[in-house]
């Protein structure tokens, strides 16, 4: 982790998922910004630009796929990996062919964080569509 | 004069001369004498009447025939043993053939005066003249009794009727084979006349040249002949007869002539025909049947006993027929009780899913016993239906089911088990990191803070092994993780990529892959075991998930080569573990068989190794789902079938079909 710190968003509604994956991100180097609802992940982008957010599916209100498909309008730049409880959780057609989100989905428990931390990383790396054609 | 007996003209004659005596011709008084004791001994009715019939003379044989004695001869009108209804013959025949002086000559019929018998007589009547004038003097009459003549006629004259009228064809011949009398019914049977016949060469009746030879030599050899032949009428047609021919013996015991009696047996021969054609009817239908069909009477003994008896039990029809039950089919000697009281009942009696072992495997039967009540006839007929594979079936159809529940219910889990376990994963996870991780700042200031250094915390948890107890949690959760995703490939999916698969090119890989990874978690080589393979060449493709069938084989090998190595040592282990691999075409089926040699498995493991979570593994080594998996990719997602068989001690096959290109896609 050289250079700035990254700012991740953790959006889960179970507490012992999501403030374990925001503290080993932390302990990782990473600024977590934690959301439970898909609401507040919301209302967090309004303020603020994280550079990648784990989404869980299942949650409330605002599902992880809804929340995605909002958060796209109000931050372009950000990338997403799915994190999920659902084995048999298949990506929507629209959001599997939308470059931000990772094409692979990871499904909870990870025996290793690390895996997820290697995947966050190299959807950050990769170029958004909006920078490489302006 | 000779002692044999007159003729009547003889007696005539003497009579005339007789009359010339009366009329004064005088002949000797010795010759005279000799006349009248001629007369007298005759033992024909003699008489002399007058004209008007006033009885004159009547020697000793006519007394006796007329019931007169001498001293009442001449108070007899001779009119007086003549019958009533004879009279008017009399009147209009005898009387006017006398008057023309001519001898009446004809059958009359006499009363017994003494008896009222009737006798018949064949009389002859003439008068004596007077030799001058010619006129008539007297009535002579000579009788002889023809009673049993007439009754002997009369017999034969029934014989006759009864012969000729008789249904049987009645034929005579003499001795020398001439044929002289035949019935109607002979006549009506073959279409010749009695001339004919005598014309035919006798052999021409029979349709075999040598029945025909055989009758002349049965009899000519003393004895009568009874047999069965075909004959042949004069239209040329054959029909089956059933000859009685013997001998015509006279008193002396000389052959005087042949009889034979000819019955046709056309009728009783269809018939005969048409019974032998029903009961095969029957015994095919009997016989065709797939059920064992065993008749017992009363006693219990067997009276019917199909093919599909035979069949089972290797006993012949003709063997296990007035046997016992217990003793033709031993397997069914406790059915005897269910058998007496389904016939005292006349109740339908069944007892289904009977099991018996067969080499190491079990059977099951249904067994049904059905009274035999119409007509009746008294007894019960038993129907074994071999069931093993329906029972099998259905063992299978409950596996399956109980999977899809587990399935379903592994689908509606898996999300609520996960986050926990990841709750708990990650935050051991973390708190690995936080206790061990000499280099991460944050650890460093907070054991600072705390009085004390990272080093000496991470020290302290390799001391007291929280390092390992950590990584149990992280194993644990990882193990409960898999069984979810597990029992989840119970839930049925339809969304899996199939294509046409080669089955001995994935059997091939997969073998590889098993000798590449096994070796590495046991120290047991998998190339040290021995693969032959028995491959049907051309074998069609098959539409399938490759990945699944691959792990479905793998998983079998790999249970195959752990006890086949756990068996090293043991007795019962082959000291050279062996894999036989078989492909061939199975209906539309390709049919994929796995054979080992290790220790194979009881009948109670063997019908429970596809059930979910149950393994004969040590507890941490096998989570019970490995074959159950297996069994649900090939049965419900494959639309194929799985199965097993064992004996234990002597290896254990699996066998797994699926189905072949052209078939539905399941």
């Amino acid at each position: 982790m050289n250079g700035e710190v990254k700012t991740i968003l953790i959006l889960d509604d179970d507490d012992a998922v999501r403030m374990s994956l925001a503290e080993f991100f932390e302990d990782r180097g990473w600024n977590p910004m934690q959301a439970a609802s898909g609401e507040d992940a919301l209302n967090l982008l309004a303020e603020s630009a994280p550079d990648a957010a784990v989404v869980d599916i299942r949650l409330g209100e605002v599902s992880g796929d809804v929340f995605i498909r909002k958060a796209q309008k109000i931050r372009p730049e950000l990338k997403y990996v799915v994190y999920t409880g659902s084995p048999e959780y298949k990506l929507a057609q629209d959001l599997s062919t939308l470059p931000p989100v990772s094409d692979k989905v990871f499904v909870k428990p990870l025996a290793l964080l690390t895996t997820l931390e290697e995947e966050v990383l190299r959807m950050i790396a990769s170029k958004p569509k909006s920078e490489t054609d302006s | 004069m000779s002692d044999k007996k007159p003729t009547y003209v003889e007696l005539e004659a003497r009579l005339v001369e007789l009359e010339a005596t009366i009329a004064g011709h005088k002949q000797t008084e010795k010759e005279l004498q000799r006349f009248a004791a001629l007369v007298k001994h005759s033992g024909e009715l003699v008489s002399l009447a007058t004209l008007d019939g006033k009885m004159v003379f009547l020697n000793e044989a006519g007394c006796r025939m007329l019931g007169i004695s001498q001293q009442e001869i001449e108070n007899v009108n001779i009119m007086e043993v003549i019958p009533d209804h004879l009279r008017e013959l009399i009147g209009t025949d005898l009387l006017p053939t006398l008057r023309r002086g001519e001898v009446w000559e004809g059958d009359l019929q006499y009363k017994n005066l003494q008896t009222g018998n009737l006798i018949d007589v064949r009389a002859m009547t003439f008068t004596i003249n007077d030799t001058d004038t010619n006129e008539p003097l007297f009535l002579a009459n000579v009788s002889m009794d023809i009673t049993e003549r007439k009754q002997a006629e009369e017999a034969l004259q029934r014989i006759k009727e009864a012969v000729d009228n008789t249904v049987d064809a009645i034929g005579i011949s003499t001795p020398e084979g001439h044929h002289f009398y035949q019935n109607k019914a002979f006549t009506q049977m073959f279409g010749y006349t009695v001339e004919e016949v005598a014309d035919l060469h006798p052999k021409v009746l029979y349709g075999d040249a040598e029945d025909g030879a055989a009758v002349f030599s049965t009899i000519m050899d003393g004895h009568a002949y009874t047999s069965e032949c075909e004959m042949v009428s004069k239209d040329g047609s054959r029909f089956p007869i059933f000859l009685r021919a013997n001998a015509i013996k006279n008193a002396e015991g000389e052959m005087i002539g042949l009889v034979g009696v000819h019955t046709d047996i056309t009728e009783r021969k269809q018939a005969d025909e048409r019974l032998r054609h029903l009961r095969n009817y029957l015994a095919n239908i009997i016989d065709s049947m797939p059920s064992v069909l065993i008749g017992v009477d009363t006693d219990g003994n067997v009276t019917q006993w199909n093919n599909e008896a035979r069949r089972t039990t290797g006993v012949s029809s003709k063997e296990a027929v007035g046997q016992s039950l217990c003793q033709a089919f031993p397997r069914l000697a406790d059915e005897m009780e269910r058998v007496r009281e389904s016939m005292r009942t006349r109740e339908v009696c069944s007892d289904p899913r009977r099991s018996h072992k067969e080499s190491g495997k079990t059977h099951y039967e249904d067994v049904t016993i059905y009274p035999l009540i119409s007509n009746g006839v008294e007894g019960a007929v038993i129907r074994v239906d071999n069931v093993t594979e329906q029972v099998r079936i259905e063992e299978m159809m409950v596996q399956s089911e109980k999977m899809l529940s587990v399935g379903g219910l592994a689908a509606g889990m898996a999300h609520e088990i996960n986050n926990p376990l990841a709750g708990m994963m990650q935050n051991a996870e973390v708190m690995g990191n936080r206790l061990t991780k000499l280099e991460m700042p944050a650890n460093k200031r907070a054991a600072e803070e705390a009085g004390t250094s990272i080093e000496a915390i991470a020290e302290f948890m390799e001391a007291r092994d929280i390092t390992r107890m950590l990584g149990h949690i992280r194993d644990s959760g990882k193990r409960a993780a898999e069984i979810v995703a597990n029992m989840l490939s119970f839930a049925r999916k339809s969304d899996s990529s199939f294509s046409t698969c080669d089955m001995a090119n994935l059997l091939d890989q997969t073998v590889d892959l098993a000798g590449s990874d096994y070796d590495l978690k046991k120290k047991f080589d998998f190339r040290r075991i021995e693969i032959v393979r028995e491959y049907e060449g051309d074998l069609p493709g098959v539409i399938c998930e490759a990945g699944k069938i691959q792990q479905v084989l793998l998983n079998i090998l790999r249970n195959g080569a752990e006890a086949m190595q756990e068996a090293i040592g043991e007795e019962y282990a082959s000291a050279n573990p062996c894999f036989v691999l078989r492909l061939k075409s199975d209906e539309k089926m390709v049919r994929i068989e796995i054979e080992d040699n290790g220790p194979g498995m009881d009948e109670a493991t063997r019908k429970r190794v596809f059930e979910p979570f149950f393994t004969t593994k040590p507890i941490d080594e096998g989570t019970g789902l490995g074959l159950s998996v297996s069994y649900f990719i090939i049965a419900e997602n494959h639309g194929g079938e799985m199965s097993v068989e064992s004996i234990l001690g002597k290896g254990a096959k699996f066998i797994i079909k699926l189905p072949i290109a052209e078939g539905r896609r399941p």
